[in-house]
């Protein structure tokens, strides 16, 4: 059996661009992603917007285009994250990891043994319903894992998480800002991932934001959300049909 | 139970109502962010989209309840159709591949008949062959039909220019004709628009309804421009890169 490879796995030459999904309603937005040729989806179930058995067609759906589909999560428990894991989600994004203990926590459940503790039952979304008894160390190798540093962690707890086997990215607090003191702390997470080898992965919602996260050396960019895109897409259309009525008034 | 028409209202004075196709996003989610965008209308297609007519009706409802239009366009415009989205809740039709003044009729009777109010039905008879446009007038004039529309790419199809470069050009008289049937019997008219200028050209030629690009469209738009930034970004620096190792 041949197995999908995640392609945020793979080693990368050049950083990669994905894009948020609000509310996971449709996985047929999945095709669409993939036809614009993004690198990775992020749903973002930090809402309520993603009940866990859509996520998982979208990501069977994703899966078997090559499209990488990561879970943005609001809590660190594996009771939470674990549905969507065991439904083929190609990855987690993991918020607010305080310690390298919490680090720790995070690695043993989203591995499944002997590197983690994570639970396993019969085929599914999670092998492509593959061979039984599954490959737990392939799986292991093949699910991506990234964690939001909260801002009371030191350099040197910075570098330890980055260490760990089975952390794959790390990125600095999302709290929706961009401003300089945010991208002083890309750049400096950054810079302790890349030393790691690891990947730097941040949010953007403004097109002019995407140069300087780059700048700072994010190796993945998730941009804006769906609803945003259609929301200022539509705006911009009615602004210019309002402002060519008004041309044709006073013509 | 029916939902109100805001096309019954929300027309005249020289208003242009613009709205969109939601072709995939089915949920109130995206009415909300349309409405907030500023759009008037949205429209559900089940001719080409596999969009349950129950789903229909609660975002009508869900749209009457926030003040955004919303058309449907079933999947066909025989009456079993019709009268199922009608008691859907859905009083307003974009009936696909009206064909002759009869076809109207046919369509007219069965959503009056269905509906608890006729005068709240609302109808929009899409021409889309060349047989449906030498029907033109006659077509506009039945009672009950409200608005006309082209289909350009079925018609680009009938006509044999779809997909060749000469397929805009093609269909382009056939709008015109659509506007002047329709400003002869007096009723509404209706243009697709895929683009700013497209938008400036209808409004400037007083088409008093607008159908935006589509839900899925506007995403495509949206990510690719945001792809064609960060690819610019990267080109840059490699240029940067290249330029300092020289």
């Amino acid at each position: 059996m041949s197995f999908r490879l995640n392609p945020l796995k793979q080693t990368a030459t050049r950083p990669r661009l994905g894009v948020r999904v609000d509310a996971a309603r449709n996985p047929a937005l999945a095709a669409l992603l993939k036809a614009v040729e993004v690198d990775y989806v992020e749903i973002d179930a930090r809402s309520a917007g993603a009940p866990a058995e859509t996520v998982s067609a979208s990501a069977l759906l994703a899966r078997a285009l090559g499209l990488p589909l990561v879970v943005a999560m609001a809590e660190l428990d594996r009771e939470t994250f674990g549905p969507y894991l065991d439904g083929g989600a190609g990855g987690l994004h993991l918020p607010a990891v305080a310690s390298v203990m919490a680090a720790e926590a995070v690695v043993a459940a989203t591995r499944y043994g002997p590197l983690g503790s994570r639970s396993t039952f019969e085929p599914g979304p999670q092998n492509d319903y593959a061979d039984d008894p599954q490959d737990l160390g392939w799986l292991n190798r093949n699910l991506y894992v990234g964690v939001e540093l909260s801002t009371v962690l030191a350099p040197v707890e910075i570098a330890a998480i980055a260490a760990l086997d089975g952390i794959d990215a790390i990125s600095p607090s999302d709290d929706g800002e961009t401003g300089e003191a945010w991208l002083s702390g890309l750049s400096k997470v950054a810079a302790i991932a890349a030393g790691a080898g690891k990947l730097a992965f941040a949010r953007v919602t403004r097109l002019d934001d995407i140069e300087p996260a780059l700048r700072a050396g994010a190796t993945m960019i998730t941009f804006s959300d769906e609803a945003t895109v259609l929301h200022d897409g539509f705006a911009r259309a009615v602004t210019f049909c309002q402002d060519r009525l008004r041309e044709r008034v006073f013509a | 139970m029916s939902v109100a028409n805001p096309f019954l209202s929300g027309l005249g004075a020289g208003r242009v109502l613009i709205g969109t196709w939601v072709m995939m996003l089915h949920d109130r989610q995206t009415l909300a962010t349309v409405k907030r965008a500023g759009l008037d209308f949205v429209r559900l297609d089940m001719e080409h989209t596999p969009v349950p007519l129950r789903v229909v009706g609660d975002l009508a409802r869900r749209a009457s309840d926030i003040g955004l239009g919303l058309w449907l366009r079933p999947t066909g415009a025989q009456p079993r159709f019709i009268e199922a989205a009608i008691r859907a809740g859905i009083n307003t039709l974009y009936l696909p591949q009206i064909e002759d003044a009869a076809a109207a009729e046919r369509a007219v009777a069965a959503a009056r008949s269905a509906a608890d109010r006729a005068e709240d039905v609302h109808i929009t008879a899409m021409l889309e062959s060349r047989r449906a446009f030498a029907n033109a007038a006659e077509i506009a004039a039945v009672p009950g039909v409200d608005c006309l529309a082209i289909g350009p790419a079925d018609l680009a199809q009938d006509i044999g220019t779809y997909g060749t470069p000469g397929e805009a050009a093609s269909v382009e008289p056939y709008k015109l004709l659509l506007r002047a049937a329709a400003l002869q019997a007096g009723k509404q008219w209706e243009m697709g628009t895929w683009s700013l200028g497209d938008i400036a050209s209808w409004v400037g030629r007083g088409c008093p309804i607008l159908t935006h690009l589509t839900d899925t469209a506007v995403l495509r738009q949206g990510y690719r421009e945001a792809q064609a930034v960060f690819e610019a970004v990267l080109a840059r620096r490699a240029q940067l890169t290249e330029a300092g190792h020289a």
